[in-house]
């Protein structure tokens, strides 16, 4: 694997080792996988959206590093004086690229301010990029209905990475390219580092989500969720709402690749995968229940400590299949996400009633409504729970056109 | 030969994409969801041509009616099992087409498998592969471009015939139209979904077996191929048969004669983005017209000049 | 003491605060909403 030959070339300040090693490696993944399950978590599980283009926004974080964050740096240590091998066309950006980056490392170690900054320069960069990608890839179907919109977002993954492959410039290809590292100036080990990082990161992200859902725009994305023929009829721009959450979650999620390319200090295309970055946080989401925040992280931690614990015992497991074990991963994803579907399909922690302090909300449904629409008789083409909740989004072309 | 080689291969990829975007549509407008799991089924079928043509040194053309067997198979058992109960547990739009996008997953994993337990047991090169040698010849054209040709146009034909003839294809339009109201009227609606599943699953790999005689395949090109599935589909309406026949036929050709072209006429590079092909048709259409080729249809029909050029040309006729 | 140990366990404390504040938050919602369930029906019964 791509992986693991960049780690190898670039080992250096990796000092932890034996189980600290996967408990790091699996907080990391754990880091950031929950930037990603949240920010699904905040589109679909909260407003409806199914974003199936979650690799999209993670690529561009990465191609965020390797096109924009590199040249900067490379262009300051020339200022600063210097010498670097050409890297003005492609040929030379990709040739010496590793001999470049090792020069700019040794930049990096004495100066503690210029990593941080560029750390905090390509976050900034990757989430402008990630919600201008999330604007352009919801443009032609984010009126449509949902499955449109999925459509479209499932094949914008391959397009992404197409563009990856083929274009030197951006991340050298289908070689990859190696990122200068940022925390070469910290003695330490870089990975844990990171670590705390990504995960300092998700945790401002969860309060960010947590704050907004529990804002009066939560509720109206909640509401756009369960009935948006509703919400428009009371003057609200359903459309543009949905455009807004989509564009602020793509730009989290972008964070979470950015974080990767520094993490692996190397980005290629072949890292961001739809498989790997679309379909395991679905997984996550939807095992751990759509709609709450607690579920999302549960979920997270399963999956993540499963799979890093597979990948590091593989060579024990592999005795026990007769093919590669790559192909059991794909196995393993599609029966999970069925079986969770079909026997768990509120997941492990269901969804609770909103609650807002000072307001009685059951009182409210109670009285209003008379009944929990949990517990609806099914309807003619809708139906009761997480099923109801989809046939709003999903239901009625002609109703969303209009 | 009479037609270049490559409108040879063009036509032989808007056949076999026909055939797929005519049973994505049948799926979709019974099933109401977009089946990501039906390039999949075409990955099967590649593997019962290789498995004809390799394994047991036959023609691949004997494993046709196989393929459109298995392929059925693996579609009615994904229906019972999966979508069916899914439906019946009343699962909306978005958790179908997520459960969809799993069997692609799944399946596409048992075709590695296979892939890898042919190349590891038999010593062939299984993991990618192309059968033109295993072809026969009609005159100057190789017999892929025949046979995929004339069972498309066979299939279309008989297609129309059951849909608008037959009792089965008039109950799977109603099923399609209003399956509560069809119940109502004594129409089985499961049995009519199962057929339906079977038909478009066996269409898919029928579809799927003529790939590897001209194109290269590998277990993946099942799962590739479902972007130019969809845009066909998308391109004829996305709830039109009619649409996804013209549909996939141009999304087919225009992606082998758009690259070929582009690279003729811009560079060679422009051969790496054959798959930007069909995902520019998808989100033009999207764009320009969400209802496709058959909403645009409509809309002419409906507007003054195009009712009164249908009436001078004595055309003027229901769509169905 | 080692700069990488202590990062360590600042990571593992990171790890366990996110969890542990949303589980809290989770049980405390919850209850709230159990409370006010029986209060609402406490009101209809009386």
């Amino acid at each position: 694997m791509l992986q693991d030959v960049a780690l190898g070339l670039l080992t250096s300040g990796v000092a932890v080792s034996g189980t600290a090693r996967l408990i790091v490696d699996i907080a990391m993944y754990f880091g950031l996988f929950v930037i990603v399950a949240m920010a699904l978590n905040f589109q679909y599980g909260n407003a409806g959206i199914p974003n199936m283009g979650c690799a999209v926004q993670v690529i561009m974080g990465g191609f965020t590093v390797s096109g924009i964050t590199v040249r900067l740096m490379f262009t300051m240590a020339e200022a600063a004086g210097t010498e670097l091998l050409p890297w003005a066309n492609d040929f030379d950006w990709v040739y010496n690229n590793p001999s470049n980056v090792s020069t700019m490392n040794e930049f990096i170690g004495p100066r503690m301010s210029f990593g941080v900054s560029m750390l905090l320069f390509s976050l900034a960069v990757s989430l402008i990029l990630g919600a201008v990608i999330g604007w352009v890839i919801a443009l032609p179907a984010i009126r449509l209905r949902a499955t449109y919109l999925m459509i479209v977002l499932i094949t914008m993954a391959d397009a992404a990475q197409i563009f990856g492959r083929n274009i030197p410039a951006i991340s050298g290809g289908t070689l990859g390219m190696f990122i200068p590292n940022i925390y070469e100036w910290y003695p330490g080990d870089r990975t844990v580092l990171s670590a705390v990082i990504t995960l300092l990161i998700g945790i401002i992200s969860f309060f960010l989500f947590r704050t907004m859902l529990n804002s009066p725009y939560g509720r109206l994305m909640r509401a756009i969720r369960e009935n948006e023929v509703t919400v428009g009829s009371v003057g609200k721009n359903v459309v543009g709402i949905r455009r807004n959450i989509l564009m602020f979650a793509s730009g989290i999620t972008a964070l979470s690749g950015t974080l990767l390319a520094f993490y692996f200090s190397y980005v290629v295309e072949a890292n961001y995968q739809r498989a790997f970055w679309t379909y395991w946080p679905w997984l996550m989401l939807i095992l751990g229940g759509p709609g709450n925040n607690a579920g999302t992280f549960l979920g997270c931690a399963l999956i993540v400590a499963m799979r890093r614990v597979i990948i590091v015992n593989k060579w024990f497991l592999q005795a026990v299949f007769f093919f590669p074990i790559a192909y059991f991963e794909s196995i393993l994803l599609g029966v999970l996400l069925i079986a969770v579907i079909m026997f768990r399909p509120n997941g492990l922690i269901p969804e609770k009633l909103l609650y807002i302090p000072g307001v009685n909300y059951t009182k409210m449904v109670n009285e209003e409504v008379k009944i929990d629409w949990r517990n609806a008789p099914k309807a003619r083409g809708g139906s009761s729970g997480i099923g109801g909740i989809m046939s709003a989004f999903g239901g009625g072309k002609k109703e969303e056109e209009s | 030969m009479l037609i270049p080689a490559i409108w040879v291969a063009a036509l032989v990829f808007a056949s076999e994409l026909t055939l797929l975007s005519i049973g994505f549509t049948l799926t979709y407008l019974t099933a109401k969801i977009p089946n990501f799991a039906h390039g999949t089924y075409a990955g099967i079928g590649i593997y019962v041509s290789y498995t004809f043509a390799k394994i047991f040194n036959l023609s691949p053309y004997f494993g046709f009616p196989l393929a459109f067997l298995i392929g059925g198979l693996f579609s009615v058992i994904v229906y019972k099992i999966v979508i069916g109960a899914l439906t019946n547990m009343g699962g909306g739009a978005i958790v179908l087409t997520i459960s969809t996008l799993a069997i692609q997953i799944f399946l596409t994993g048992l075709i590695q498998i296979y892939a890898y337990w042919l190349r590891d047991r038999y010593s062939t090169y299984a993991m990618s592969f192309l059968l033109k040698q295993n072809d026969f010849k009609i005159g100057d054209f190789p017999g892929i471009f025949v046979v995929s040709l004339s069972l498309t146009i066979v299939s279309v034909i008989s297609l129309h015939y059951m849909l608008t003839k037959t009792n089965i294809g008039v109950a799977m339009r109603a099923t399609a139209e209003d399956p509560e109201l069809a119940s109502v009227l004594g129409i089985n609606i499961n049995q009519i979904q199962l057929f339906s599943w079977f038909l478009t699953g066996g269409l898919a790999c029928l579809a799927g077996a003529m790939i590897p005689l001209w194109f290269m395949s590998t277990p993946q090109s099942g799962a590739m191929i479902i972007t130019s599935i969809m845009a066909g589909s998308l391109l004829g309406g996305f709830d039109s048969i009619y649409g996804a026949v013209v549909g996939g036929a141009l999304v087919g050709l225009s992606e082998i004669m758009l690259t070929t072209w582009g690279q003729a006429i811009i560079g060679v590079w422009v051969g790496e983005y054959r798959p930007l092909v069909p995902m520019i048709f998808l989100v033009a259409v999207l764009l320009v017209e969400p209802d496709g080729l058959h909403g645009a249809y409509t809309k002419f029909v409906a507007s003054e000049t195009g009712s009164n050029l249908l009436k001078s040309i004595g055309l003027q006729k229901e769509e169905y | 003491m080692d700069v990488d140990t202590i990062l360590f366990w600042v990571m593992m404390a990171l790890w366990v605060i996110m969890p542990a504040f949303i589980v809290y938050e989770e049980i405390t919602e919850r209850k709230a909403l159990a409370e006010a369930e029986a209060a609402t029906e406490e009101a209809n019964s009386s």
